[in-house]
Order: C-alpha cells, then structure tokens, then sequence
C-alpha cells in the first residue's frame, strides 16, 4: 500500500506541474492550444488578434476549472503522506483528501461554464461574430463529477473508520 | 453489524443513491453515444477528427464495417461498464448493508482495476479502429495513429486513487471487526 501512496504523492505534484505547464503554454500559444480553434477556425484569427491585456484575462478564464483541482492535488499530498506514515485516519489527512475530493467535483462542474465564458470572451473580440455563450456538458464531465462523488464518499468511510480505529485504541 | 455513525452514514447513502443516478445515466448515455457515433453520424463523428481524410466518401460504410467499428471502438467501454456496474450493485448493497464488507472491498478492486486497464487500452483501441477505417476506405491508404494524452495519464492516477482506497477500506473492515469482537 505504501508504494502506492509514494507513486501517487510523486504523480499529484507532476499533475499540478503539468497543469501550470499547460496554462502557461496556453497562454503563450493561445492561438493553437484552445480547443475552441477546432470547432471554430475563425476564433483562432481572433485570438491571435487580441492584445497582451484581453490574453491575460483570457488566461484567467481558463484557469477558472484549473484552480479547484491544483488545490485538491496541493493538499491530497498530505493524505499520501499520512498513509506513508502509517496514519491515514487523522483529522488532517481525512480532511486533505476531502479537500482533493471537492477540488475534482468543483474542477469538473466548472470546466462547462469555463467553456462557455472562454466562448463568451472570444466571441465578444470577434468582429465578424457576435457574442456567443454555449454550454457543452460532455460525458467526461459526467465521469469527472461521478469520480469526485465518489471520493467524498471515500472521505466519509475514513470518517466512519476513524472512529472505529479511536474505538479499538481506547479499549486496548 | 456496523456500529452506528447516523450523520456520516446518512450522508453517505444519499451520494451512495447520487453516484448510482449517475452511473445509470451514464452508462445508458454512453452505450446511446456509441450506437449513435457508428450508425447515424460517421462521417462528422468526434472519433474521426485524427483522421479526417478516411471519412471524406461515407458510402462504403457497409454494416460489417460498421459493426467490426463499433466492437473495436468500445472495447474500453465495455470495461469501464463492467467496473461501474460492479460498483453500481456495491453501492445498492452498502446503502441497506455493511459498508466494510468483503464485497465492498472486492467491488472497489474490481472497478480500480477496470479503470486502470480501460485506460491503457483506450489509445490502443482507437488505433486499432483508425487502422480498420483506413484499411476499409477505398479513398484513403493505411493509417496507424497512437495517442497517449493527459486524459490517459489522469484515468491512470485515478485508478491509483482506487486502490489506495480498497487497501484503505481493508484496514477499515479490520478495525470495525475488532470494535465488534470487543463489544
């Protein structure tokens, strides 16, 4: 079980560099990296067209589902650590793994409207398009919001065992 | 039995009935969505956007080609929905029954399992599927496209997530057996 958890601490902190490398390289390279250049072609020229202040807030808007999952991923580490040490059920690590928990439910209900107000503020720049709000809920985000649920849940039986563990501790 | 813990049970059985919804809807909606993609909307389906060149004439999309397709493209859903249903029928169980049971604990490894091989087959399936259109498509010569994305990476980290979890709930169930032979 402890070699799990050292992979998955390692893995937590390459995640949350590989989301602060994409959202740079996002930012940086706006123009190719949206996916909105794939269904829309004629956005791309508009994102090229956009000065340094519009692509900072764009940068922003796209890291409106990002921030609730590096939180999740900072603080899951410290759960990771506790069942490195033996000690998974204590107060701190039930409540990091319910912080990573919320992080991925709250990532994934937000990832349609980010969609939408990245639509929004594109289209709101285009002169050829008016502004365009769009909501695409996707099964993905359906798995992702399944999954966060069922974190929470997982956090609710440590709960449940750490009373029971506070329980066998006291009778020895 | 389980030693009564009302407000964490109760909040437990409520997203126990929620995640059941959604895996139900889910799996409903992706079966729908592959049936849908390989039998009304081929040629501007999301699966051919890699490859965009093989579905430019959709007039030789025979059934057999269709079917083999459809096979193929849904290998790694067909484990995905494995391990969901097993989780789907723990989740019934634990909302009247224990939670730290055995089959908890066997329905956990089981989906941790799914995901993770689901996720490593996916890019291999796809391929596998670029290559049977492409090798079909009278217009187009062979092509073999294997892509591992972010998407592959984080499924891998979450099946991780649920074994830590199953290793979690067997020293949960050893705990609650030894409360229960103390009481």
């Amino acid at each position: 079980m402890k070699w799990i958890a050292r992979v998955l601490k390692v893995s937590s902190l390459i995640w949350i560099l590989i989301l602060v490398a994409s959202h740079l390289a996002g930012f940086v390279y706006t123009q190719t990296f949206l996916e909105v250049a794939f269904d829309y072609p004629q956005l791309s020229q508009t994102v090229g067209q956009m000065g340094l202040a519009a692509r900072v807030g764009l940068a922003v808007i796209m890291c409106v589902a990002c921030v609730p999952a590096l939180v999740g991923l900072w603080y899951v580490r410290k759960f990771f650590q506790a069942v490195i040490d033996g000690d998974p059920f204590t107060i701190t690590a039930i409540r990091s793994f319910r912080i990573f928990a919320l992080g991925v439910l709250i990532s994934a209900l937000l990832e349609p409207i980010q969609g939408s107000l990245v639509m929004a503020y594109i289209t709101s720049f285009s002169p050829i398009a008016d502004t365009v709000w769009m909501v695409d809920p996707s099964l993905r985000l359906l798995w992702q919001a399944g999954v966060g649920l069922m974190f929470i849940w997982f956090s609710y039986a440590l709960e449940i065992s750490k009373v029971h563990q506070d329980e066998v501790d006291s009778f020895l | 039995m389980l030693v009564s813990h009302p407000p964490q049970l109760a909040m437990m059985r409520i997203i126990a009935r929620i995640l059941q919804a959604i895996i139900a809807i889910g799996c409903v909606a992706l079966i729908g969505l592959r049936l849908y993609d390989w039998f009304w909307d081929l040629p501007t389906g999301t699966l051919f956007w890699d490859v965009p060149g093989v579905v430019i004439d959709p007039s030789w999309f025979t059934i057999k080609v269709r079917l083999i397709g459809l096979v193929l493209d849904s290998l790694s859903d067909a484990i995905s929905i494995y391990g969901l249903m097993r989780i789907f029928l723990y989740f019934q169980s634990s909302i009247t029954g224990a939670l730290f049971s055995l089959k908890a604990i066997q329905a956990f490894r089981a989906f941790a399992m799914c995901i993770l091989i689901s996720a490593i087959l996916a890019p291999f399936t796809r391929a596998a599927v670029i290559v049977w259109m492409s090798v079909n498509a009278p217009e187009a010569e062979g092509v073999m496209s294997l892509m591992f994305g972010s998407n592959t990476l984080w499924e891998v980290f979450v099946a991780g997530v649920f074994f830590l979890i199953t290793h979690m709930l067997v020293r949960a169930q050893k705990a609650q057996e030894e409360v229960e032979s103390f009481l």
